[in-house]
């Protein structure tokens, strides 16, 4: 059951409600079943208006284990948005990805309605989901050959954008020295600081941080069902929930506790861009993508 | 080999002289990735920096590594000699060229401690415009002989922490290595491997700026408020795909932040401002819970 404690708002004007899970690792010896019931259990509880699963479904990319994740997965009942993660590619486990869960890169939207719309000052969600990840390679890559195709799926200026990928995109804290970064993170960032993406959704390291760059809120999310966990981490997930003043992350973890972990205000976001700003004789003068 | 299209300095009006600009605000020059001793150095690049910012006389000037291409002694000693020819207080870091054939140990002859702190005092009427008590900088050595990744090591920490011990002065951080990946440089092979770790303590001591190098690119961040200001490659040719070679200019008033990039052909461009006075509104806008830090004790103090 859920530990939400917000007051309920009224019929049409509730906040987007995002679920951020990653790096189940169905077949790992220290994947926790049990753990993962309840996890299932709370998301589905929350009647997110989108789950979105950041890779690292399996252990090493077995059908075996990916047909564990799916039994999983599709207890939750909402609609899901799932990336594939290094280790769901290893052995040629990509080809079991696309077998059940469809394209390595897709795009999910949801319109609101006029009330909706109006109460959260968005027309709808647009997130975009990238196969970061090569067979058998543990950094990520996104690829130049796809940054056209992400421009091109954010055709809904005013909707509240969310950008899902497997590797991180900016180094986080207590995991370790960092070898696996997406190798195109820096010229992945500026695409999407340029869209005004608000919310960029990663995996990969099981530690969940939250980073706020030129405005892009970065959060990272922890495994969510295994124990493969640094330091004094716990397993956890994370909850965005978006109304028209913030974005809210509440983190759950294994006890129940559902925690605020970190805030950016929306109201303010374009006082965050006029506070910080690059110039057009900048990019003029340094064409640093060519374009 | 000289670049044909250098104007002499005197044709160049946008340089605003000491005189032009009030003793108020404070500025520094950034400037990188010299590398003496590599073929496509440019001494007619390197001239015409030093006549620049000889006339602008910035409070400092922060040079963030790769002065020479292979460490070599007779590099430093070109090096030293151009770096002489500043009039303002000039403070370096060693970047991954200058630790090749361990060549840490003529840095350390030229230059002194790789790891250092240096303190600008503002006098009242300064410190009141400037709407701080000075500026601390804090430097590091972020290479490792013949490694091109960068590295800090978390046995430093607890002293850079220690060393921004003013808590109404502006902090600044110099190293060689970037910290955020910089765009058009490239795949991430060499960003500073403990950076995640880096960032957090940098974050959570409310630093203003960080100064680095490495890349050969310009290129600028606001991370959780903190501006991350990249220069590019001052006086070679070794550029990437259409940059040109650069140096930056940190302009701080008690508003905003202000960098203008210093090109080849004389220009002065204004490159990115990051407000100072609405610094607390971005805190807010931005913050992470102690909940969260207490669940994560991500990084243990």
């Amino acid at each position: 059951m859920s530990s939400s404690t917000d007051p309920q708002p009224p019929a049409g004007q509730q906040p987007l409600r995002i679920v951020h899970l990653a790096c189940l690792h169905c077949g790992e010896p220290t994947f926790d079943e049990v753990l993962l019931e309840s996890v299932v259990r709370r998301v589905d509880d929350l009647a997110a208006d989108l789950v979105v699963v950041a890779g690292d479904l399996t252990a090493s990319g077995y059908e075996w284990e990916y047909a564990q994740a799916e039994r999983w997965l599709s207890q939750i009942r909402a609609r899901k948005l799932v990336v594939p993660g290094n280790h769901d590619s290893r052995n040629v486990g990509y080809v079991h990805f696309e077998r059940r869960w469809g394209a390595r890169f897709s795009r999910e939207r949801l319109a609101f309605d006029e009330a909706r719309a109006a109460a959260l000052g968005a027309t709808g969600l647009t997130a975009v989901g990238v196969d970061s990840s090569e067979p058998d390679l543990d950094e990520g890559r996104v690829g130049r050959e796809w940054y056209e195709w992400i421009i091109e799926q954010y055709d809904e200026p005013a909707d509240f954008k969310v950008f899902v990928l497997h590797h991180h995109l900016v180094a986080i804290p207590g995991t370790g020295r960092d070898l696996n970064h997406a190798v195109d993170a820096g010229d992945i960032l500026p695409v999407l600081t340029r869209l005004g993406v608000d919310a960029v959704l990663s995996g990969h390291r099981h530690v969940p941080y939250f980073w706020g760059l030129n405005g892009v809120l970065i959060a990272n999310a922890g495994t969510a069902s295994s124990r493969r966990t640094r330091g004094l981490v716990e397993p956890s997930f994370n909850e965005l929930v978006v109304d028209a003043d913030t974005i809210r992350v509440f983190v759950h973890y294994p006890d129940g506790r559902r925690d605020l972990a970190a805030t950016r205000s929306r109201s303010t976001r374009e006082t965050i861009r006029e506070a910080f700003y690059l110039t057009e004789a900048f990019r003029r003068s340094n064409r640093i993508l060519g374009v | 080999m000289d670049a044909p299209n250098v104007p002499d300095v005197a044709d160049v009006p946008t340089v605003p002289s000491a005189s032009d600009v009030a003793r108020i605000p404070f500025r520094i020059a950034q400037i990188s990735d010299i590398h003496c001793g590599t073929l496509t150095f440019e001494s007619r690049l390197m001239s015409s920096i030093v006549e620049r910012v000889n006339a602008m006389q910035p409070d400092v000037v922060v040079v963030v590594g790769d002065l020479t291409a292979e460490g070599y002694e007779w590099e430093f000693a070109e090096a030293a000699e151009w770096l002489g020819r500043f009039e303002p207080p000039v403070v370096v870091v060693p970047g991954n060229h200058d630790a090749r054939n361990i060549g840490w140990l003529h840095f350390e002859r030229y230059f002194g401690e790789r790891f250092w702190r240096r303190r600008f005092a503002f006098d009242a009427v300064r410190a009141e415009r400037l709407d701080a008590t000075g500026v601390t900088i804090v430097g590091v050595d972020s290479s490792q002989p013949d490694v091109n990744a960068g590295h800090v090591g978390r046995e430093w920490y607890e002293w850079i922490r220690k060393s921004f011990d003013e808590p109404g002065d502006l902090k600044v951080f110099a190293l060689h290595h970037h910290l955020v990946s910089i765009p058009g440089t490239g795949r991430e092979r060499n960003i500073i491997t403990d950076a995640g770790d880096l960032l957090q303590v940098l974050t959570d001591l409310d630093l203003d700026i960080v100064l680095s190098g490495h890349k050969h690119v310009p290129f600028f961040w606001g991370l959780n408020g903190m501006l991350i200001c990249n220069s590019s490659t001052a006086s070679t040719r070794r550029v990437r795909g259409l940059t040109p070679p650069s140096w930056n200019e940190l302009q701080i008033d008690a508003s905003t932040i202000k960098v203008y990039v210093h090109y080849e052909d004389g220009r002065r461009e204004l490159s990115v401002i990051r407000t100072r006075a609405n610094r607390a509104h971005i805190r807010e806008s931005f913050a992470l819970t102690d909940e969260f830090r207490r669940a994560n004790r991500v990084v243990v103090d």
